[in-house]
């Protein structure tokens, strides 16, 4: 999902989205001009804007779509963002021009997350573009490049309260295919995405923010718009005082941000501990062996048993959570939150 | 000059330390940003001193940039190789961002120079390795095709830097199953950190030729950027005779360098006609279904497992990898009515290592799901006390409908070696010693929380009359209620209780109620300590229906079998008519054998 203004380095990276909450916020159009707007109203329909039929206020000229305007440096001063696709007049006269030389381009490196490998499904055949700026104070910003040649694909720049965003090939026809980040490129050439939630719920799991310092993260999560948080429950499924404390430091920094804080559990998997003191309980698969999906250990919770005890441990566990129901049967369900 | 350079150099230092104070003011202020951005501009300054990098590093950490934090524990250890936290640091990172065998590595180093810490992290990493190893490595005893078997044993051996064992199983891997691209990736790379260049260029080189284009760049980023020579497309072809599209480019490049000759004998390699290309459809490849339905049953992302394994099955009918792997997910997901139907369809793989996996599946789980189920037990137990040997066995033929009292048939075996006891080993009533057949029809209920009902119509056939008695076949009424339970306590302690009301017509219309307790430890998953309390008491008072016993006892499978010995002390509740002392030891033995068709 895409969030802007986050403020920070990627603290949404370990955080997964559960749900989103629109409000009301002021109303953007686009426009894509031509016959054949490809994949830019998926792009631009999925972060708010709305098709207009004849102007919006983010303009798309294809590849071999022609254009009627001529103003398009005053509009773009205006407020306008256009985003250019391809070789073009238009595309050239911003600065963006296409040389003899062409490139197969199927692995691509987004700057924004250069490791993240980016592969086409198909090579797509595109010239190599020179990327300048024609009577710009500021020189055009590349987003994505082809990985071994390092030609430019996604370049832009801000012109007076507009801007100016091209690509060398079109995104696909699912919008994503192409050029997963152009939503983010746009935020960063100044669009400010026509919806905001301070209701999100994102999931949390400790193990991969074991030493950070919770009251740096919680107050961004709360300005992120998240207003619970399911924190992983197994990890605190048997009393440990480091582990317990940490729990507590969270719950307190949430609380502190106006973040309700729930358990969640992934039933049949307890814990660890739990899953090497019974042998005797665990699921058995049809060849009689453990019952072992990735990290999550399956344990025969219909045994009494073994219900019970890990009951017994849970609800130790949920004195941690301040306002959790200790009632057994509402266990397998996600522990009510506690209010801050 | 000099003087130029040496003002240089402490300009250089003082602006260095004066950035380092604000990092750390900022720091303690928690704001941690401007103290990276300090830290950064310190370290560019005075990119010699590693205590800056590991500042940094930390810093890192509490903004959660782990990946990062990672990276400047490294630089720190490369610039203080002697700081061991540092390299325990980095260790413990590049586990944590998925390194695991970089941090195996660095661990191990450590661990040699003496560090506990070290020491405890590398058993921890090493010893899933090594068991996973060992694992794989007897399932391929059992099972040489067994590409999972395979695949893992080559992954697990890679993470544990045995380089020749993971390249010979990813080449296997790949043999069994020539679709699978990225092996040959997995295998080049890995022949590159044996350092057998040409053998990974092969690998890498027809990978990086291939329909996949995720792999074949992945590839790609492992080769050198020059263009590949001839003889090197030569050895990729050696390895993957079947790669067209490789084989057409050595071709064309022999037309280029005007080896014409060459150039037709690799065309005339080539298909005769040409492929041809698929129509674009919207919808995946069918590998990729199968595909992602394997990585989604992996990761337990179950239906989403089936969506994928059920469109791969839509797309290949007779693929009976995917019949299989649908059995598995439908299994794990509890729904084994559908489990049973795709390890049967499985069974008639002809890839000998599915169908045997799919044939196990399924007779273990079919006689559950069938309606009518048979089960057969035996438990042959030795007595000291009665200097014996009895033979107690039931083959019992039960049909199970949805209604909760399911009729059956049943066939009991009584029976001792020596004939020595008329009644009772004390057992339990259906065990009593008398060297018969007994044939019955019966009705039991479904257990309901440990507890079952059960009646018993038949003929006792008599082998072996006993002396005074007459009668080769004699009417055999008996019927019941059975109660068990297992409480299980902490440290694996545990309680369990079996419980029976018996009445049998046969011993003149006796009512026997017995009760076999234990209390114990169970020891890994195949041994349990305990303590037995019994008790045996009946409604005609005879004395060998009345006792107490107790004493240790052990269980333990050997599967299948399972054996229990039991050294009992006991007591008989009642005198009158009892030709034994009152009191008694037994030392009983015995073996117990089932199984459900």
């Amino acid at each position: 999902m895409y969030a802007s203004g986050f403020g920070m380095r990627s603290h949404g990276s370990r955080l997964v989205f559960l749900l989103v909450w629109p409000c009301a916020a002021a109303t953007l159009t686009f426009h894509v001009a031509g016959d054949d707007p490809g994949g830019w109203p998926a792009i631009l329909s999925s972060i708010g804007l709305q098709n207009a039929t004849v102007k919006g206020d983010i303009e798309v000229i294809p590849a071999g779509a022609g254009s009627a305007e001529t103003a398009w440096t005053q509009r773009v001063e205006h407020g306008t963002i256009l985003i250019l696709e391809g070789a073009s007049p238009l595309a050239a006269s911003f600065g963006f021009r296409a040389t003899t030389q062409h490139i197969s381009v199927q692995s691509v490196e987004d700057l924004r997350a250069p490791q993240l490998r980016i592969i086409w499904e198909k090579p797509v055949e595109v010239p190599v573009f020179e990327v300048s700026v024609v009577g710009s104070p500021n020189a055009a910003r590349i987003f994505t490049r082809e990985r071994h040649e390092k030609a430019p694909l996604v370049a832009g720049f801000r012109r007076g309260s507009g801007a100016v965003l091209w690509v060398a090939a079109p995104p696909g026809p699912h919008g994503y295919d192409h050029f997963p980040y152009l939503p983010q490129a746009l935020a960063d050439l100044g669009l400010t995405a026509p919806f905001r939630s301070a209701r999100l719920w994102a999931f949390f799991d400790s193990s991969y923010r074991a030493r950070v310092d919770l009251d740096y993260f919680a107050p961004r999560w709360r300005q992120a718009g998240i207003a619970a948080l399911h924190v992983a429950a197994w990890h605190y499924w048997e009393p440990d005082p480091q582990a317990d404390e940490y729990l507590r430091r969270l719950i307190d920094a949430c609380h502190r941000n106006a973040i309700q804080v729930y358990a969640w559990v992934e039933l049949p998997h307890v814990s660890e501990r739990f899953w090497e003191q019974h042998p005797e309980w665990r699921e058995k698969t049809a060849l009689l062996q453990d019952a072992q999906l990735d990290w999550r250990k399956l344990m025969n919770l219909t045994n009494r048993a073994a219900s019970a005890d890990s009951l017994t441990v849970s609800t130790g566990t949920a004195s941690i959570w301040p306002s959790c129901t200790s009632n057994r049967s509402k266990v397998t369900t996600i522990l009510p939150a506690s209010h801050p | 000059m000099a003087k130029a350079l040496i003002g240089f150099i402490l300009g250089t230092l003082m602006l260095g330390a004066m950035t380092l104070d604000e990092a750390y003011t900022a720091l303690r202020a928690k704001n941690y940003e401007q103290a990276i951005r300090g830290f950064e501009q310190a370290a560019k300054l005075d990119p010699g001193r590693a205590s800056i990098r590991k500042d940094l590093a930390y810093t890192l950490l509490k903004i959660g940039e782990t990946e990062a934090a990672r990276d400047q524990f490294a630089e720190a250890m490369t610039l203080d190789p002697a700081d061991n936290q540092v390299a325990l640091e980095y260790a413990f990172l590049c586990y944590e961002t998925k390194q695991p065998i970089i941090a195996r590595r660095v661990f191990d180093r450590l661990r040699k120079s003496g560090n506990p810490t070290a020491s405890e992290a590398f058993e921890n990493v090493d010893r899933p390795l090594r068991e996973g190893i060992a694992r794989w490595t007897q399932t391929l005893e059992l099972a040489p095709d067994n590409f999972s078997a395979h695949e893992e044993l080559a992954r697990l051996a890679e993470q544990r830097d045995d380089l020749d064992l993971a390249a010979e199983h990813y080449q296997a891997a790949w043999k069994l199953r020539p679709a699978r691209r990225d092996l040959l990736v997995d295998l080049g790379r890995t022949r590159q950190e044996q350092g057998r260049s040409e053998d990974a260029h092969a690998a890498l080189l027809a990978a990086s030729r291939g329909a996949e284009p995720r792999v074949a760049e992945q590839a790609r980023e492992l080769l050198p950027s020059r263009y590949p020579y001839v003889y090197e497309f030569e050895n990729a072809l050696a390895l993957d005779p079947s790669n067209d599209a490789l084989r057409r480019e050595l071709a064309y490049l022999h037309l280029e360098m005007g080896n014409k000759s060459a150039a037709e004998q690799q065309l005339q390699s080539l298909p005769p006609v040409p492929q041809p290309v698929p129509p674009p459809q919207e919808s995946k490849p069918p590998q990729d279904n199968k595909l992602l339905g394997e990585q989604s049953l992996d990761r337990g992302y179950l239906n989403d497992a089936l969506k994928y394994l059920h469109a791969a099955h839509e797309n290949d009918p007779m693929d009976f990898e995917v019949m299989l792997k649908l059995g598995w997910a439908y299994n794990i997901l509890k729904d084994d009515s559908d489990a049973v139907r795709w390890f049967s369809l499985a069974r008639y793989s002809p890839d000998a290592a599915i169908a045997a996996e799919a044939s196990r599946a399924y007779g273990n789980l079919s006689p559950s799901l069938r309606f009518l189920r048979t089960t057969v037990w035996a438990f042959p137990t030795i007595s000291t006390r009665w200097r014996d040997t009895f033979v107690y066995a039931q083959a019992k033929t039960e049909l199970r409908l949805a209604f909760p009292i399911h009729p059956y048939l049943s066939l009991r075996f009584i029976g001792d070696a020596r004939g020595a006891v008329v009644l009772g080993a004390n057992i339990s009533p259906q065990n009593l010693s008398e060297r018969s057949v007994i044939a019955g029809v019966g009705l039991a209920t479904s257990t309901f929380h440990g507890l079952m009902a059960w009646f018993e119509a038949g003929e006792t056939l008599r082998y072996q009359i006993p002396h005074g008695q007459t009668g080769l076949a004699l009417p055999d009424y008996r019927g019941g209620i059975s109660f068990t339970n297992a409480l299980r306590g902490p440290h694996r302690l545990f309680a369990e209780t079996n419980d029976d009301g018996v009445f049998i017509s046969r011993f003149d219309n006796d009512t026997l109620l017995y009760s076999l307790n234990r209390t114990g430890r169970t020891f890994g998953e195949n041994l349990q300590l305990y303590w037995n309390w019994n008790a045996t008491v009946d409604a005609k008072g005879e004395y060998w229906a009345n006792t107490v016993e107790t004493g240790p006892g052990v269980r333990f499978r050997l599967n299948p079998l399972q054996f229990t010995v039991n050294f009992l002390r006991g007591a008989y509740l009642v005198s009158q008519s009892n030709p034994y002392r009152p009191n008694f030891n037994d030392v009983r033995i015995g073996v117990w054998y089932a199984f459900t068709r």
